[in-house]
């Protein structure tokens, strides 16, 4: 039994690392490193290599920022639109609530995918195509973060609300002083997760931004992995560089997320 | 009085307006590009049928999309239970918990990037299944390809499941896994009577969740294999983008969109308990 337990965490191990060091390794080696026989575990000197044909070929200091400023800027729309109306739909009773609740949830049914055209349609008819505002505004909406906030409000005691606001509260100051800090870690994890989604939102991204110095980073992958320019070696950088944002974000907020409320 | 019943629709009116321009409309252009539309000579839906009927790719695609998710499944049901089961017991359960879900984090199409390095024709694992006396073609048989496909997937994505499932084990009674130690001694029992029909409806959700994704795979063909080789890998989804974006057949690749929501909303309608609902969202 011991040793069985000794093999999974070898093997939960090889699977948590064995991408980070490959791309490590790759990011550090020449172009033919991925291909030779047999691999060598080896840091290369090649980084400054790789990092500058980033850099003349696709502006990669702006790629990141890009990227940054799109993640950031649509995960705070994102929070504050939705950390509103999933109160409101949480704590207020009002007209047409269960058939909008419903037209937001039954949205769920319909793939991103199978809208694909509509998307690229509507992002067009209103000008935000090949922008960077075309980037951030149609990705603003994600139901399941709504759902899950929704849910999380109503963990908040009515009676807390109402004692409130029988001392005169008005409706803004109870979302900004109690509702709001009673699940700040709630919504963090929720502004994790837009951030994230729109950091690794690829598809609509690719086929709109055709100017490089507008791209973020997917868009930059997209493009430089093409089977007819390979260069491993930087695009393999181009993917640790993808990747570390993210998954520093989540080591960070790891204490939230996997607190006895969530796991 | 008057003011607390204009607030709630103060604070929904943002989320609604860009609910509606962003999700909601986009929809109906999709609908009227894929059905409602009115040519000179017919309505967009029947040419699109006729389109369909004719269309062999399609149901190759549709093929496709059915053989990887079952391939997807199959290898990935076991695990999740195997992991999680190994995982229960653990001292440092949620820091492994931690480490499993973190590759989820990655999008997918930086794994479908990644992967192609690692399967490649002298890659890093045909360098290893040499040792074995294997040589796989991974980017030329369509099998292998399909195959790749749907390990890539589980890479991207066994953490979360593994989380669902440990989720699952939590909730089981500790009276009724004392009352199997006292009848068996082995492991085995344990698992067949009291894990898995305790545990039924969140497999199910698994299941559910698993054939959501297949049916929404589009970075990883796209990055991964192109839809080669001989157009194995072509998932519905990602024909949805090949007839857009590639052909510039909008109608069409509308029309598709409309079958992959209609089977989407089958599969709503066939795991009708939303319970497991919520964890869909982390």
């Amino acid at each position: 039994m011991k040793l069985f337990r000794i093999l999974l965490l070898v093997f939960v191990v090889l699977i948590w690392m064995f991408p980070v060091v490959f791309l490590i390794l790759g990011a550090t080696n020449h172009s033919g490193w991925a291909y030779q026989i047999p691999i060598s575990f080896q840091i290369g000197n090649q980084f400054r290599i790789n990092y500058d044909y980033l850099y003349q070929t696709f502006y990669v200091n702006s790629v990141i920022f890009n990227s940054i400023v799109v993640s950031i800027s649509t995960a705070l729309i994102s929070i504050i639109v939705i950390v509103f109306a999933s109160y409101a739909f949480s704590k207020y009773h009002f007209k047409f609530k269960n058939i909008l609740f419903g037209i937001f949830i039954a949205s769920i049914i319909i793939p991103q995918i199978s809208t694909l055209v509509g998307n690229l349609k509507l992002i067009s008819a209103i000008g935000l195509y090949g922008t960077i505002f075309g980037l951030i505004l149609p990705f603003t909406i994600n139901i399941r973060v709504f759902y899950y906030l929704m849910n999380m409000f109503h963990y908040i005691p009515n009676e807390i609300i109402d004692s409130a606001r029988i001392d005169g509260a008005s409706d803004l100051q109870i979302v900004n002083k109690i509702s709001i800090p009673m699940t700040l870690d709630k919504i963090a994890l929720s502004f994790f997760m837009l951030f994230v989604s729109s950091w690794n939102n690829f598809l609509i991204p690719m086929i709109m931004m055709n100017s490089r110095r507008r791209f973020t980073i997917p868009v930059m992958l997209s493009s430089l992995s093409d089977p007819l320019s390979y260069n491993t070696g930087s695009t393999l950088l181009a993917l640790l560089i993808a990747i570390i944002p993210p998954l520093l974000l989540y080591i960070g907020l790891s204490n939230i997320i996997y607190n006895k409320n969530s796991v | 009085m008057h003011k607390t019943k204009i607030i709630p629709y103060l604070f929904i009116l943002p989320f609604f307006v860009f609910f509606v321009i962003f999700k909601l409309i986009p929809v109906i252009i999709t609908l009227v590009n894929g059905i409602l539309e009115i040519d000179e000579t017919s309505i967009v839906f029947i040419k699109n049928v006729e389109l369909l009927l004719l269309d062999q790719v399609f149901f190759k695609t549709l093929l496709n999309t059915i053989i990887i998710c079952i391939l997807y499944v199959v290898i990935k049901i076991p695990m999740v239970i195997v992991i999680s089961n190994l995982v229960n017991h653990l001292k440092h359960k949620r820091l492994i918990l931690m480490m499993l879900y973190a590759p989820t984090i990655v999008g997918m199409y930086a794994y479908a990037i990644l992967f192609r390095y690692l399967f490649t024709h002298n890659g890093f694992i045909n360098q290893q299944l040499n040792l074995f006396g294997i040589q796989i073609d991974w980017f030329g048989n369509p099998f292998f390809a399909q195959l790749m496909i749907a390990l890539t997937l589980l890479w991207g994505t066994l953490g979360f499941y593994i989380l669902i499932y440990n989720n699952g084990l939590k909730n089981i009674p500790k009276e009724l896994i004392d009352v199997i130690k006292l009848e068996s001694n082995s492991k085995l029992p344990k698992l067949k009577y009291l894990q898995l029909p305790i545990l039924a409806p969140v497999i199910k959700s698994i299941l559910f969740i698993a054939i959501l994704e297949v049916l929404t795979l589009v970075d990883l063909p796209l990055n991964l294999t192109l839809g080669g080789p001989s157009q194995s890998t072509i998932t519905l989804s990602y024909y949805i983008y090949m007839q857009a974006i590639q052909y510039n057949n909008f109608a069409y690749a509308s029309f598709i969109g409309i079958i992959i929501s209609i089977l989407s909303l089958a599969l709503f309608l066939t795991k009708k308990n939303m319970e497991n609902f919520k964890y869909e969202v982390i």
